[in-house]
């Protein structure tokens, strides 16, 4: 026999392809975090609960999610807000508005830092007036929240951004048609067509916005109790040879992964938001 | 000579073909017709090796090709939606199937004189330093036909040739691809959906529904003469009347007296016919007739005796 | 490409815009423009207009000091070779994804995405705990001379973990949507499987995969939390730009972090605007 498949391998090369791709994943995705669990629980549960109930830690836990709690609303509204000028209206300049929304991504995480530093650091354009006025923006939270706001800032809009486009404006043009208000458009017409996409935007943004160590770690100052968010704490941890520690943490983190892992999956699954990653 | 003996393919619980038996003589241009789900395609697809039957033989020239792969068939094949290379110019496209030739593969030089011949053939000279995105849709299906036919096939495949384009060029494109078969003389077997299509190009239409072959003939005949009622009403308009008998929109008279009484709902004029649409009284049966326009159309309203010229009566 | 010729378009007096029944332009336009320009534009203009502010000669010397030349050597160098060998197993991935059926097929995808959701912190201190010398994996490298934390090829295998994801979600959507009938299409033309690939697959798939690339690439040199805990950190032979940066600023070098912070930046944005350009061109020629 040889009846040959036109698009597709033999059996033979297409195990072959499966098992090098598994491989690779197991060794660069998987290994890692079962490195984390295992190092975590290394000594046992106690040694872990210690490490996640300190008060340093519980405190890195609240700011981590403070800093969560504002930057995500506070990007949820500029995405729609966004999307919703781009994908509802024709003006010039509509590209280069959205090549801006996505400058954050382009920029090292360090760097988004250093501009807060730069803007509102003691040396900084503000600084003297800031120390004036008693205002502490770098080393202190409000920084950590800025500079979080700056890395998330796109992970909605560009959500949003495509799925809007394709969904096109009928939907809204017919509901103005038949009376309702801008709001009421947006509340009964747009908002439950892109409820999921919103959803995953905000899932995105949420897992960057708890887990960003660079630009944060900038602007943080590191103090203990104070200015770590939860990543800066598994550093600091890590750095005073407290592995148990350290990874105990860590493996908070990686389950806050794993959920939004698992939600972006069902989304997809349930939803099909994203058949494809449109960029 | 094309022969098919006996194909079945099932896929998973459904029957997409069932004893599918066809001859083809050399030069032919044959159709295959029918509804989506008939198999049409299916077929078209063993015959070109994309796909294998599940028992069955096929036969080019007395040759067993059943287990054979579509790589060592040669047979041209158009695709429905053309399956063009996009990255790839127009004379590339045309000219891969000599280019990835293993062996004998002709010269550089021959191949690019081979592949602008193919391109004058289907009038498309000069475009072929154009990439298939810059084409217009009639023109894409010429680039297909042309990449099909650069490797001298022994035999033409086209998937719904004209179904991704609109009316007008589908016309003009079926007028040229039928003197084109005229010159070429290249065994070729379309499937269609559309009968009209089916009847004006074909030398012979098989017409096929639910896997299964209704009827093999010229144009002439599975119009004059469906042999099932499936062909009767997929070729062309059929009324069936009481007493299941089958009569065409234009095989009906109106009689003075002892026909059937038709009441009239909507007379409209369809060409050079009138169309009466009607309902047969006692039997709440829908009925349409095609009359001569220089006749005097019926009013709507009006009750009108009719009677079938030349009917068919299956025995099912 | 507009739609609409000049003269169909009323645009009414002193609107830029076209004209639209739908409310909420003037809101949520002036919402975006402005929260953009001050979360994002200020902040990073000040970055150029500092570089600006020191002039033509500090800034060479600091940002293209030695030790920042090495840094930018690594961290660019690194970004390439784990962007490389992203293209490579990313598009295998994507391949495998795509085509193939194999149980845990969903969780598989879905880990896929790992780097996109793990702090980078964490990431860095699990690879650094596996590739040590005396770690999972690193035992059994150190006997055959093999070392992988702190050394540059530890920073890439932190770089490969988190650029993965670039490439493989670049290439699947593209990789999906390639017709199946363009495989069959040169198989009827005689096609062997592996021409196929290469002249018609590879070829289609080409642009996504160096977007991905390019991604990866570019996050790759500013990638800092998974790197400096698998790096080393030492000046000259393991310290990356993005450390460089947060060495200049824990020293009060303002100058130096500033222009670093500036070629690199210049960099990316040199990639990203290349890639673009790249396609645009690719779409004008290719007409779709």
């Amino acid at each position: 026999m040889t009846r040959r498949r036109t698009t597709t391998e033999g059996t033979a090369a297409r195990r072959l392809l499966i098992a090098l791709a598994l491989a690779f994943l197991g060794f660069f995705l998987l290994l890692p975090l079962i490195a984390v669990f295992s190092e975590a629980l290394k000594q046992g549960i106690g040694p872990f609960l210690d490490a996640v109930t300190s008060d340093d830690a519980l405190s890195a836990i609240r700011l981590t999610l403070l800093v969560a709690a504002i930057s995500v609303p506070v990007n949820m509204v500029f995405g729609v807000a966004a999307s919703w000028a781009i994908t509802k209206f024709q003006f010039p300049g509509k590209s280069l508005l959205i090549t801006l929304i996505d400058l954050p991504f382009s920029v090292s995480p360090v760097v988004s830092g250093l501009i807060f530093v730069l803007l509102f650091g003691a040396h900084g354009w503000f600084g003297p007036w800031l120390a004036e006025h008693d205002v502490k923006i770098i080393f202190a939270v409000p920084g950590i929240v800025l500079a979080t706001v700056f890395i998330t800032f796109p992970f909605i809009a560009r959500e949003l951004i495509p799925l809007m486009m394709e969904q096109g404006k009928d939907d809204e043009e017919a509901a103005i048609s038949l009376g309702a208000s801008g709001w009421q458009t947006f509340w009964h017409v747009t908002l439950p067509n892109i409820r999921w996409g919103l959803l995953y935007g905000v899932l995105l943004c949420n897992a960057r916005a708890m887990g960003e160590f660079g630009a944060v770690s900038v602007v943080s100052g590191h103090i203990r109790g104070e200015t770590n968010t939860m990543p800066l704490h598994v550093e600091i941890l890590y750095n005073e040879y407290d592995f148990v520690g350290a990874f105990a943490v860590a493996s908070l983190l990686a389950c806050l992964a794993l959920v939004t892992l698992v939600a972006k999956t069902v989304l997809e699954w349930r939803f099909d938001i994203h058949g494809s990653a449109k960029h | 000579m094309i022969r098919i003996q006996n194909i079945t393919k099932r896929f998973g619980d459904y029957l997409a073909l069932e004893g599918i038996d066809l001859e083809i003589e050399p030069g032919e241009f044959i159709a295959l017709l029918g509804p989506s789900g008939s198999g049409k395609t299916t077929l078209l697809r063993i015959i070109a090796g994309l796909e294998f039957q599940d028992s069955g033989q096929v036969f080019f020239n007395g040759d067993d090709v059943s287990e054979r792969g579509v790589g060592e068939r040669h047979v041209g094949f158009v695709f429905q939606q053309y399956a063009l290379f996009r990255h790839m110019t127009v004379a590339e496209n045309v000219a891969f199937g000599l280019s990835v030739r293993r062996k004998d593969r002709p010269s550089k030089a021959d191949i690019r004189a081979r592949a602008e011949h193919l391109l004058r053939l289907v009038q498309l000279d000069g475009l072929g330093h154009r990439y298939p995105g810059q084409l217009s849709g009639g023109q894409r299906q010429r680039v297909a036909l042309a990449r099909a036919l650069a490797i001298e096939p022994r035999l033409l495949l086209l998937d719904e040739p004209f179904g991704a384009l609109d009316a007008k060029v589908r016309k003009d494109l079926r007028r040229w691809l039928r003197d084109l078969h005229k010159q070429m003389g290249l065994t070729s077997i379309f499937v269609t959906h559309d009968q009209e299509e089916a009847l004006e190009l074909a030398d012979r239409v098989v017409v096929m529904d639910h896997g299964r072959i209704d009827q093999v003939g010229t144009p002439e005949q599975v119009y004059m003469e469906p042999a099932t009622p499936f062909v009767s009403h997929f070729v062309g308009e059929t009324n069936l009347l009481p007493s299941g008998i089958h009569v065409r929109p234009h095989d009906i008279e109106i009689v003075a007296d002892g026909g059937l009484p038709v009441m009239i709902d909507n007379v409209f004029r369809k060409g050079g016919v009138w169309r009466i649409e009607g309902t047969i009284a006692q039997h709440d049966q829908v009925v349409e007739i095609d009359l001569d326009a220089s006749l005097v159309a019926p009013a709507p309203g009006e009750t009108v005796q009719i009677r079938p010229r030349r009917v068919r009566n299956f025995q099912e | 490409m507009p739609s609409h010729s000049p003269s169909t378009i009323k645009r009414p007096p002193g609107s830029w815009r076209q004209p639209s029944v739908l409310p909420g332009f003037r809101l949520t336009f002036g919402l975006s423009v402005t929260w953009l320009t001050l979360i994002v534009l200020i902040p990073l203009a000040t970055i150029f207009m500092k570089s600006a502010g020191m002039g033509w000669h500090e800034f060479v010397q600091v940002g293209l000091s030695n030790r920042a030349l090495a840094a930018y050597r690594l961290s660019f160098g690194t970004a390439a070779v784990a962007g490389l060998v992203n293209a490579v197993f990313g598009l295998l991935v994507a391949w495998v994804l795509v085509r193939y059926t194999f149980p845990g097929h969903k969780v598989v995808s879905a880990l896929v995405d790992l780097p996109f959701a793990l702090p980078t912190a964490v990431a860095g201190i699990a690879l650094t705990a596996i590739y040590a010398p005396n770690g999972w994996i690193g035992q059994y490298l150190e006997p055959l001379g093999i070392k992988v934390a702190f050394t540059p090829l530890g920073i890439i295998v932190a770089l490969v973990f988190i650029g993965l994801p670039f490439v493989v979600r670049s290439v699947e959507p593209v990789l999906a949507d390639l017709g199946k009938d363009v495989e069959e299409a040169a198989a009827t033309l005689g096609a062997s499987r592996l021409q196929t690939f290469n002249r018609v697959i590879f070829p289609a798939i080409f642009p996504a995969l160096l977007t991905g690339f390019a991604l990866a690439f570019a996050r790759g040199v500013g990638e800092y939390g998974s790197v400096i805990f698998i790096s080393g950190n030492m000046p000259g032979r393991t310290e990356i730009a993005p450390l460089l940066i947060v060495t200049q600023l824990e020293q009060y070098a303002y100058n130096g972090a500033t222009a670093i912070a500036t070629v690199m930046m210049l960099a990316s944005f040199g990639v990203l605007l290349a890639l673009n350009l790249l396609q645009a061109a690719r779409r004008r020629r290719y007409g779709a």
